[in-house]
């Protein structure tokens, strides 16, 4: 039971509620969210079945913040063990995926406050974006579950793939399928990394315009 | 598809900003692709304050590169594997505090107390306990007693299995606080439940029952379920254990390889930091070197009489990728009915098909444990030497037409053993759960004889361009990684025991002379 606000850590001295087993305080890093509800022991089995449903739309939300691309596996594992740590501290029924995102956001925020170059792609784009999120976290849009919204544009974006033509496919499965540099993909296409990256920008203006489409401007 | 992709979006845009829109998206696509130019992030910054359409351009961009990167680029289960194993990790941190504690001050814990009330008689002298301490420590430093205390305090262990020497029998009971163990293999079991399989020439000393020195040799551990916290400190960094199966070897020159089995640990080095390895990672290190990846690992056999003699060497791959830090498994004479796959899907074992009995040309063989995760690499190698001659056996996915390389230099036996325990994943899809509800991908078993000893060079498991003609060439790349087993063909001087095939057995294979 979440009745927490703003304000300070609270002391151990709040009167038990009816029916609870136990009881806690605790601020939440960087938030000043003062939490007290049950203590609940982790459930191993819902808490992997959470991260098998939330894990692609959490690696997505991360790489949304501007982190590197091979830093998001970190940074979502990172997530979900803070989250199972902190797990008595989440509401049963409440939106797990949302909780998530506020988890990440605030890693995240760590990250740019190291100026870690070596997890976030540019500092300066990275904290704009950040915001960006921190400000869309407050909008009512934001408690929709993205889980389901994720596989939608999941199928959308195969289907769009499906019409590539074939030097595009080409370029988007070295890049993507089999991860090589842009060096490396410039050695294979006789040309050189700027190029393979302008490409690869229009590759991704037109996969979106193809989602678009099919999706609607709601759900890209 | 509304776009033509090879019209810059940006051409016909306008600039009220003064910035060529094409310098521009030329500067969001790098910062995307994770190869920003010196300048392109204060840019973009500069235009996302003062352009909505910017942001929404960079927005679009990051979507469709993060679903193309989860479409095609990681592996879902193995993410989920390893949280899974992290969070176990998490869930056994509490008592291994308690158990140090325990090991450090012996019975009673000075910290928790026997009884509630210990904590507030601890709290109260807590600064002037440290003060103590500090100067204690201080005065032995000055007396040079802290170099003779630091060698540690004799550790009570079990001898569980003993193989090769005579310094030990099975059952003693000893006070050891150094260990040498010039020949052979020893089997320590601890107070605490860690059994400690240590190869010779090995060199160690305990600092206490839950911190162990070595200064040479390999030791496997495995701390059950009392002795997570178990901490292996090497010339070349500490290994810390949260909750796992894993291996320290520490050589002549410094150099010190670490493997994990399975769980975690967390490596601490005193450039690189505190580095997590997970279950089917494994790293070399020095001291003045970070920690780079072990290609592959050797597993020791645990069946008495098994040939020692392994026949696979130096088994290595071509994928480069500095986060990359997967193993393979080399297991002697591994093979057999219901061993582990591959290293990275500890649920999945090598069996025979349903009413069928396991092949028995293949029970004994050298086993390499692959992986799953590079499966889609079409410039994927893998390399290996056999030490004598040998048949090497390939296990494809049965699904798929075989890549050019394996028709071309590997004969179908027409034999099919099955990876059976797997969960639904994209590699499963359109297969059918058993009665049991297991899902198995039938593998066919090719061979190939190699009369000398030389280097085999293997291929990627992906499809040949041919079969790329399905809906989506995307969700059609989904074999298998292939599996791998050698039986040496002609007995060494020093292989001992069953495992070694039986000459009526060999068949007559051509051996291709092509790579």
């Amino acid at each position: 039971m979440r009745v927490g606000v703003r304000g300070r850590h609270r002391p151990r001295t709040q009167p038990p509620e009816a029916g609870l087993t136990g009881f806690f305080c605790k601020a939440v890093s960087g938030g000043y969210i003062t939490t007290v509800m049950a203590k609940k022991p982790p459930d191993n089995q819902w808490f992997i079945e959470q991260v098998e449903q939330q894990q692609s739309a959490l690696k997505g939300f991360i790489r949304m913040l501007g982190v590197r691309p091979e830093s998001v596996d970190d940074l979502a594992q990172e997530t979900f063990v803070i989250a199972y740590k902190k797990l008595e501290m989440f509401e049963q029924g409440t939106n797990f995926g949302a909780w998530l995102r506020t988890i990440a956001r605030n890693l995240v925020r760590n990250e740019i406050r190291r100026q870690s170059r070596r997890r976030v792609l540019a500092t300066e784009v990275a904290e704009f974006l950040l915001d960006r999120a921190d400000e869309k976290a407050t909008h009512p849009a934001a408690q929709v579950e993205q889980a389901e919204q994720h596989q939608q544009r999941v199928a959308a974006l195969r289907a769009c793939l499906r019409k590539l033509p074939k030097r595009s496919r080409r370029i988007v499965k070295q890049r993507y399928f089999e991860q090589l540099s842009l060096g490396v993909i410039a050695g294979y296409e006789n040309t050189n990394a700027n190029n393979i990256s302008q490409i690869l920008f229009r590759l991704r203006s037109s996969l979106f315009s193809c989602m678009k489409e099919r999706l609607g401007d709601a759900s890209t | 598809m509304s776009h033509d992709p090879h019209i810059p979006a940006s051409a016909h845009r306008a600039d009220p900003f003064g910035v060529e829109p094409q310098v521009l998206d030329q500067a969001i696509g790098r910062i995307v692709d994770g190869e920003p130019l010196p300048g392109d992030a204060t840019l973009v910054a500069d235009m996302l304050v003062r352009d909505t359409a910017v942001v929404e351009r960079l927005e679009q961009h990051l979507v469709v590169d993060a679903l193309l990167r989860d479409e095609v680029g990681y592996d879902d289960a193995a993410f989920v594997d390893a949280v899974r194993v992290m969070i176990e990790a998490e869930a056994t941190r509490p008592a291994f505090v308690g158990r140090v504690r325990q090991a450090i001050f012996g019975g009673t814990d000075p910290i928790a107390g026997s009884t509630g009330a210990a904590p507030a008689r601890w709290s109260g002298l807590s600064l002037s306990v440290v003060l103590a301490c500090s100067l204690l420590v201080l005065s032995l430093l000055a007396n040079g007693i802290w170099k003779a205390a630091a060698i540690g305090e004799p550790v009570l262990v079990e001898v569980a299995a003993v193989e090769g020497t005579s310094a030990y029998a099975v059952g003693d009971r000893l006070d050891l606080r150094t260990l040498v163990l010039p020949d052979g293999e020893v089997d320590l079991l601890l107070r605490s439940g860690v059994r400690l399989e240590c190869q010779a020439p090995l060199m160690a000393r305990f600092e206490h029952p839950m911190r162990l020195h070595l200064s040479r040799g390999r030791i496997d551990i495995d701390v059950g379920e009392n002795g997570s916290g178990f901490t292996v400190v090497t010339p070349a960094g500490e290994v810390v254990d949260l909750g796992t199966r894993f291996s320290v070897n520490a050589s002549a020159d410094g150099e010190v390889r670490v493997a994990v089995f399975s769980g975690q640990v967390e490596l601490r080095h005193k450039q690189a930091g505190a580095v997590n390895l997970v279950d089917g990672e494994a790293v070399r290190l020095t001291k003045s070197q970070a920690p780079r990846r072990l290609q592959s690992v050797e597993i020791r056999s645990r069946n008495p009489g098994d040939r020692k003699a392994v026949v696979i060497t130096n088994v290595s791959d071509n994928v480069e990728s500095p986060k990359h830090r997967r193993f393979y498994g080399l297991v002697p004479c591994g093979m057999r009915d219901g061993v582990q796959a591959f290293r990275d899907r500890r649920e999945v074992t090598w069996k025979s098909e349903p009413g069928d009995v396991f092949p028995e040309d293949l029970v004994g063989a050298d086993l390499v444990q692959t992986f799953q995760a590079e499966r889609f690499r079409q410039d994927f190698e893998l390399q290996f030497g056999i030490s004598q001659p040998s048949r090497i056996y390939i296990f494809y996915d049965a699904r798929y037409s075989p890549p050019d390389w394996l028709a071309r230099d590997f004969v179908n036996t027409g034999r099919r053993i099955l990876s059976t325990g797997w969960s639904p994943a994209r590699v499963t899809r359109g297969l059918q759960p058993d009665a049991w509800g297991a899902l198995a991908i039938p593998h066919d078993v090719w061979c190939r004889d190699l009369v000398r000893p030389t280097a085999v060079t293997l291929g990627p498991a992906v499809l040949p361009d041919r079969d790329r003609n399905a809906t989506s060439e995307f969700e059609s790349l989904v074999p298998s990684m292939y599996g791998i087993a050698v039986q040496p063909i002609t007995p060494a001087a020093n292989n001992i025991g069953t495992s070694q095939p039986r000459s009526q057995q060999i068949k007559a294979v051509p051996v291709a002379a092509r790579r």
